[in-house]
């Protein structure tokens, strides 16, 4: 039975927080949180400010992890997460609050430090990314610390207020990872023997996952479907695999297969149609790419 | 019970090209077509009674009828990557969802949709434009036949409202808050208040508070989200609920909370709930 009681942050409360930090750039609140995510203890202390909800810890990742295997967690540590954390449900591993608590508790028990909330790819590291914004004194300061601050909260669980559904599933590290694993097992239902090649395919870019993740999040999207989008990408996993595969591993191929089944969604409700029929007409998007 | 009803006669300014006839809102391929889908509470907590009316559609009823066709109706819930189809040969309809699989309040969408194929040649008995008649069709398994709007429950400011009891706060005070995903307004209000807007009488008292409340709702909208979306690619357009009351205040023709100069919270939500008092002018104890 799927436990629901997962605790997380109150989502109000760390709503609010949220957009306080957001609020004035390179303000005395984005100074004081930067200051506090350059140590763990300190971000600690920070974020207690924010109740929880919830009575059931889940339990961290075993080992800790480097700033890169936390930032785009490998596919071993993909798959370890989301067997360790089976239980989550849709409705729970849909919310910034819980995902938010969860990363916190990560850097609770030593799993990851929190100075990796901030890494991006113009810095070594997030430690000299905040060293180098709080020891900036020119006009740039602001802009640089508000930029900074929306890093550390898209990893701290997402940042819905600005990125909308898809930040969950995209911008933090550990609901990225459970998300394209249930991906994963959800669509390997149908192919058995096809989870490595699934799990390529949701795994081919951050961009790639972002551009399917936001078909599927979006209202009346054709892959909100999970019989559409499953056949879908079981096409797709075949296809890149027998060969010809350049134009199906773009983004821009991906937009396109979307577009042409969504043509064919608007006048036919594809996700009733067998297992067969579906394949085929699939199928023939994915040839058309 | 809510009623839902899609004309075919509605303007929309939509052209599509279509292979055969589709009764939706602009689409005249039905002249005098009706779609009407009522929502009513299901038996059980997690589920809705849909009852599916269809008027001025012959060809439509005649596939129904005959077992070609049935009543459909998704349910979804797209941020946590939902949408499930259920079906049925009889008009009324219960559908149910699992409330793990659903991380906001589901989204309905009805329509009709052809379960086996057919070829036929339209005719004046099918309720068709002319235009139609005549003409040879196919169907495909899976043909959306009748589609009604995309349907969320929760249409207006009140709905966006969840009261909690507050120990903390003095009597007669509350507090307004709001929380994401998807985005409602928090309000918390003292032991005594809250107790009054449960069991008390549906008086004007009540609506004054209630108006109260909406003024501190609309004042925070204004606060964090007044100069918000040239920031990032969303913003709070990126929040259907905030969108559906984007479009509520819109409809009520009053200004929206980025409108920084004509926006003022109170005035807006005295224009939406306004203060009900006794006209004085018609005489009082000494008049």
């Amino acid at each position: 039975m799927a436990d629901s009681s997962y605790r997380e942050f109150d989502n109000a409360k760390y709503s609010k927080l949220r957009r306080d930090l957001l609020r004035t750039k390179g303000g005395e609140l984005q100074d004081e949180f930067l200051d506090a995510t350059r140590n763990d203890g300190k971000l600690l202390a920070f974020m207690k400010q924010v109740p929880t909800t919830g009575t059931k810890d889940v339990t961290p990742c075993p080992c800790p992890l480097t700033e890169t295997e936390y930032r785009n967690p490998p596919v071993d540590t993909q798959m370890m997460l989301y067997e360790a954390w089976a239980t989550i449900v849709p409705r729970i591993a849909c919310r910034s609050s819980f995902w938010g608590y969860v990363t916190l508790d990560h850097i609770r028990h030593g799993r990851i430090k929190s100075v990796y909330l901030a890494a991006n790819r113009k810095y070594p590291g997030g430690a000299e990314r905040i060293d180098r914004i709080l020891g900036e004194t020119g006009d740039r300061r602001a802009q640089m610390m508000d930029d900074c601050v929306r890093t550390v909260l898209r990893r701290l669980g997402g940042l819905p207020e600005a990125r909308g559904n898809k930040t969950v599933y995209v911008d933090c590290p550990l609901a990225r990872a459970w998300w394209r694993e249930r991906l994963v097992v959800q669509v390997a239902r149908h192919a058995g023997d096809a989870r490595s090649r699934i799990r390529d395919v949701v795994r081919l870019s951050k961009a790639y996952w972002e551009k399917l993740v936001v078909m599927v999040v979006s209202r009346n999207s054709v892959f909100g479907s999970h019989e559409i989008r499953d056949a879908f990408i079981i096409c797709l996993a075949d296809a890149i695999e027998s060969g010809d595969n350049s134009r199906l591993t773009t983004t821009g191929g991906l937009q396109r297969g979307y577009r042409n089944l969504s043509a064919i969604q608007a006048v036919r409700e594809l996700s009733v149609l067998d297992a067969d029929e579906l394949r085929e007409v699939v199928e023939g998007v994915v040839s058309a790419i | 019970m809510t009623q839902i009803v899609t004309l075919a006669s509605t303007e929309t300014g939509v052209t599509k090209s279509q292979r055969y006839p589709i009764l939706e809102a602009g689409n005249v391929s039905f002249p005098r077509g009706r779609y009407a889908v009522e929502f009513g509470p299901g038996e059980r907590r997690a589920s809705i009674v849909l009852r599916h009316d269809l008027e001025n559609v012959a060809l439509i009823r005649r596939f129904v009828e005959e077992g070609v066709a049935r009543y459909c109706c998704t349910v979804s819930s797209p941020v946590s990557s939902y949408r499930r189809m259920h079906y049925s040969i009889h008009p009324s309809q219960e559908i149910g969802w699992d409330s793990n699989d659903l991380g906001e309040p589901p989204l309905f969408t009805p329509m009709v949709i052809a379960f086996e194929a057919r070829t036929l040649e339209l005719s004046d008995q099918d309720d068709v434009h002319p235009i139609w008649e005549g003409r040879t069709i196919e169907i495909a398994r899976g043909s959306r036949l009748a589609v009604g709007p995309v349907v969320r429950l929760k249409p207006t400011l009140l709905h966006l409202l969840r009261i909690d009891e507050d120990t903390n706060l003095r009597d007669g005070t509350f507090q307004v808050d709001a929380e994401s995903q998807p985005f409602q307004f928090v309000v918390k209000v003292s032991v005594d208040l809250h107790r009054y807007l449960q069991y008390g009488p549906r008086d004007n008292i009540r609506g004054h508070v209630m108006t109260n409340v909406v003024t501190a709702c609309l004042a925070l909208l204004q606060r964090d989200f007044s100069d918000d979306g040239g920031q990032e690619e969303d913003g709070w357009q990126s929040d259907r609920n905030l969108m559906a009351l984007a479009d509520y205040l819109e409809e009520n023709d009053v200004p929206h909370w980025t409108e920084v100069d004509d926006f003022r919270p109170e005035e807006v939500a005295t224009h939406l709930y306004p203060h009900l008092v006794e006209d004085v002018s018609k005489g009082g104890p000494d008049g």
